[in-house]
């Protein structure tokens, strides 16, 4: 799916400075994007704009050259579940069982009774899916586990393998790797780069891992204080502009 | 400089003003409820009150009795089940469209106008719905269609339908709101988020919620054959006309039966539901995924499933008991009742005559409920604190022992017999009247009060009361300046909580003629004068909601939340 902002413009109303400020990118399909910059230059909000999750102050969002908040509330709702968006929080259920968070991925596009059925208990083939997934991600000893047991970093891993299943076009996803140590984020990344390329799927990741960043994707934006300060393949991207970027906020660079 | 601070404590003024305020409201609701203790003792009330209480005993027993009494209960648990079940049907819907939580409109953008305004029509709605007691719902689709367990049904159900729907909603909303924000950004319909998010969060909580709500609709089922909507309260009225006081004991030990069976039900499922996640996630720690094939929880699942089958077979076992009787409500008369019925409501008698009866009654009302809560919350309070000053003494005499065990029966006695109930009985004691009502609140207060207040005490930290007490503290005086310090704010909250239900309750006690507003609405009921009804509802819907926010507004007032 073809995703473009034009101008895009967040604030969040009373004295918080401007989140995003006159924001333009457009994403090719089958794009692979890293987003860098420090806390609060707005990655995550730039993500929420993406997936449709939160309204322009000013600007527009293009999906398919078509602004998507034009449309009546069930032809977005539509048009969202064509989109992964998986934030920062992993948002995971306390009470349920690891597969049928990850199976949660599906659910825009599946049926009522896939719904209430996979609670009750899911399906033997939903279940070798997902027990797929966890596999790369080496997971797999969590298929049956509560959510509430697990620690962080296993947590950000089941939000990683929900996006994974999810069937979409574009995955968007926001700091999957900030709870996890440098062997087991440069893993998952790389499972999740190469499941996106399998699938023909566009992938925007925000992280602080910028190492990783420039060698597992192809392209980089790097956002400070709301505003797209470069936007290159990675290959162009200089140790002096990740310097630059990162001026005041030097600690949060992860390796 | 430094300015000394002033010798007076800046507190009296206030402190002074809510303790004459509060005595002065108390003196203004005795008078207005016609509070009269010397009316307990005149001879005449005294002999007929002996003649119906001392025959009590034995109560009767015969086989034939029982066996309509065992029918008569059976009536009651059908009603309330089906009702309740009935009501979450129709709430879960409604919940889900009263939350914003889950609203599709206000994703990422304010909610639209139209939304907003749907949203709030069906809050006033489900708000109208349970400011109305069950009892009066019940009693006006009596009027309208006749007597039967469908109105009663139709009662309880409507009430229920609001409570719920308000309950539902908070149980949504205090789940995490990334949650189901995350599903509904990806794509999800409303329904969808509510199974894979809420429920991921709040399965227990909603569960155990409709398992309380349960009870209580059974606690009030046990009365609506007062209004002639069938089971277990038609039989006690029955009895108590006829001054059968055998038949009455009986009936009345069936009641306390039912009600601690319930209770004991309810708490047992709800123990067993809070435990449900944690017992998943321990059972399921230790499992690989090389047991694919079987369920790992399989025990708990089977368990599980075990009981919602057995819940299942029961709530349709109970709309099976049920006589419908739905061809009384085709009737051309109940039609046509029906029809006038909906016309008064959209004309409701407002003529100065009218209101200005129910002003009066309305006054009364609230009389009886602040004068039998405050009454009550005192007894309770003194209860409570004996209670806990026992259990702390160290020499355990026989005198104490035997002081500690009267006080835990009538306890339990006061509670499980409802408002009504003792109306009832304290009618042929005391005669008609508020005064009457005002103590029939205040009996089935003392015990409910002073059990959650002895919890409360007992749930506070103890270590400024030991301290107190091995500093030589007396023991009867220590926790004055420590438990019960720490325990205020939420004694004031229950006793806030327990005025708002006698406010419901004391609405209700005209119907047995113990005083108040209910009193006008059965009369004119019985005239089928439908506008005149319309009238009475809507002043006891203001004084509910009235109620409702003022005890909210006082409770956070009072307990600031932590």
């Amino acid at each position: 799916m073809k995703l473009a902002v034009r101008d895009v413009s967040v604030t969040y109303g009373g004295t918080a400075p401007v989140a995003l400020s006159q924001v333009s990118i457009s994403l090719g399909e089958q794009e692979q994007v890293a987003l860098i910059g420090p806390s609060g230059s707005g990655k995550s909000t730039l993500l929420s704009v993406l997936g449709v999750a939160r309204i322009p102050s000013a600007g527009q969002l293009l999906l398919e050259d078509q602004d998507p908040w034009q449309l009546a509330s069930a032809k977005l709702q539509g048009l969202r579940s064509q989109l992964h968006l998986c934030p920062q929080s992993t948002a995971l259920p306390a009470r349920q069982r690891v597969v049928v968070s990850v199976l949660s991925g599906l659910l825009p596009k599946r049926s009522l009774l896939f719904a209430l059925r996979s609670l009750l208990s899911p399906a033997r083939a939903d279940v070798q899916l997902v027990r797929g997934l966890l596999t790369k991600l080496d997971m797999e000893q969590c298929l049956w586990r509560s959510v509430e047991t697990l620690s962080g970093g296993q947590r950000q891993r089941v939000a990683i393998a929900r996006a994974m299943a999810a069937d979409v076009s574009t995955l968007l996803v926001d700091e999957p790797l900030s709870a996890l140590d440098p062997t087991t984020a440069e893993l998952c990344l790389g499972v999740l780069v190469e499941h996106a390329m399998e699938r023909q799927q566009a992938l925007v990741c925000s992280l602080h891992q910028i190492e990783l960043a420039r060698k597992c994707l192809k392209r980089i934006i790097g956002l400070r204080a709301g505003k797209i300060m470069f936007d290159l393949p990675a290959t162009s991207v200089s140790d002096k502009m990740i310097e630059e970027l990162y001026r005041g906020h030097e600690a949060e660079i992860q390796t | 400089m430094r300015v000394s601070p002033k010798l007076d404590d800046p507190d009296r003024a206030s402190r002074l003003w809510i303790g004459v305020g509060l005595l002065l409201l108390l003196a203004i609701a005795l008078q207005g409820s016609k509070f009269d203790l010397l009316q307990l003792v005149e001879q005449n009330s005294w002999d007929a009150a002996t003649d119906f209480f001392t025959t009590f005993w034995p109560p009767r027993t015969d086989t034939e009795f029982l066996q309509r009494l065992l029918g008569a209960a059976i009536v009651t648990v059908s009603i309330a089940t089906v009702a309740t079940v009935l009501a979450m049907l129709i709430a879960i819907p409604l919940a889900i469209m009263i939350t914003s939580r889950l609203s599709l409109s206000a994703r990422g953008r304010p909610m639209r106008r139209h939304a907003r305004l749907f949203r709030s029509l069906l809050r006033a709605m489900a708000i109208f719905l349970r400011s109305v007691p069950e009892l009066i719902w019940a009693l006006l689709f009596v009027g309208v269609t006749g007597l039967g367990a469908t109105a009663g049904i139709i009662g309880l159900l409507l009430t229920n339908i609001g409570i719920l729907a308000k309950n539902y909603a908070e149980i949504i909303e205090s789940g995490e709101a990334t949650i189901t924000g995350h599903l509904l950004d990806n794509g999800n319909g409303r329904l969808k988020t509510l199974l894979h998010g809420t429920l991921g969060q709040g399965l227990p909580e909603l569960l155990s919620y409709s398992v309380y709500r349960w009870e209580c609709t059974l606690r009030t089922s046990v009365v609506l054959g007062f209004v002639g909507a069938g089971g277990l309260g038609q039989e006690l009225l029955i009895s108590v006309r006829q001054l059968a006081s055998p038949e009455v004991f009986s009936i009345i030990l069936v009641f306390v039966l039912l009600v601690f069976v319930a209770d004991s039900l309810s708490a047992s499922l709800r123990h067993q539901l809070s435990g449900i996640s944690s017992q998943a996630a321990n059972t399921s720690v230790c499992v690989r995924y090389d047991q694919l094939r079987s369920e790992p929880v399989y025990g708990a699942m089977f368990h599980r499933y075990g009981m919602a089958l057995l819940v299942v077979a029961m709530v349709i076992a109970c709309f099976g008991s049920i006589d419908w009787k739905l061809h009384q409500w085709l009737r051309a008369d109940s039609l046509g009742r029906s029809l006038e019925f909906v016309q008064g409501f959209l004309a409701p008698d407002v003529s100065a005559t009218m209101l200005r009866k129910l002003a009066e009654q309305a006054m009364e009302t609230l009389s009886m409920a602040f004068a039998g809560t405050v009454l009550a919350s005192g007894v309770a309070i003194v209860l409570s604190y004996t209670l806990f000053v026992l259990h702390l003494r160290e020499e355990k005499t026989i005198g104490f022992s035997l002081l500690i065990s009267i006080i835990h029966s009538m306890q339990i006695v006061l509670r499980s017999i409802p408002e009504l109930v003792w109306a009832m009985l304290l009618i042929v004691a005391v005669g008609i009247g508020p005064f009457t009502g005002t103590l029939a609140l205040f009996a089935a207060s003392v015990g409910v009060l002073s059990r959650l207040y002895s919890e409360c005490l007992h749930n506070q930290e103890k270590h400024t009361l030991e301290n107190l007490l091995s500093n030589g503290g007396s023991v009867n005086l220590a926790p004055l300046w420590s438990t019960m310090v720490q325990a205020r704010s939420q004694l004031i909250s229950y006793c806030l909580y327990r005025w708002e239900h006698n406010l419901r309750a004391a609405t209700l006690m005209g119907i047995v003629g113990a005083g108040g507003v209910g009193q006008e609405l059965y009369f004119r009921l019985s005239l089928f004068q439908f506008n005149k009804v319309a009238t009475c509802i809507m002043v006891i819907v203001l004084m509910v909601v009235l109620a409702d926010t003022v005890s909210h507004s006082l409770r956070h007032r009072f307990a600031p939340s932590v």
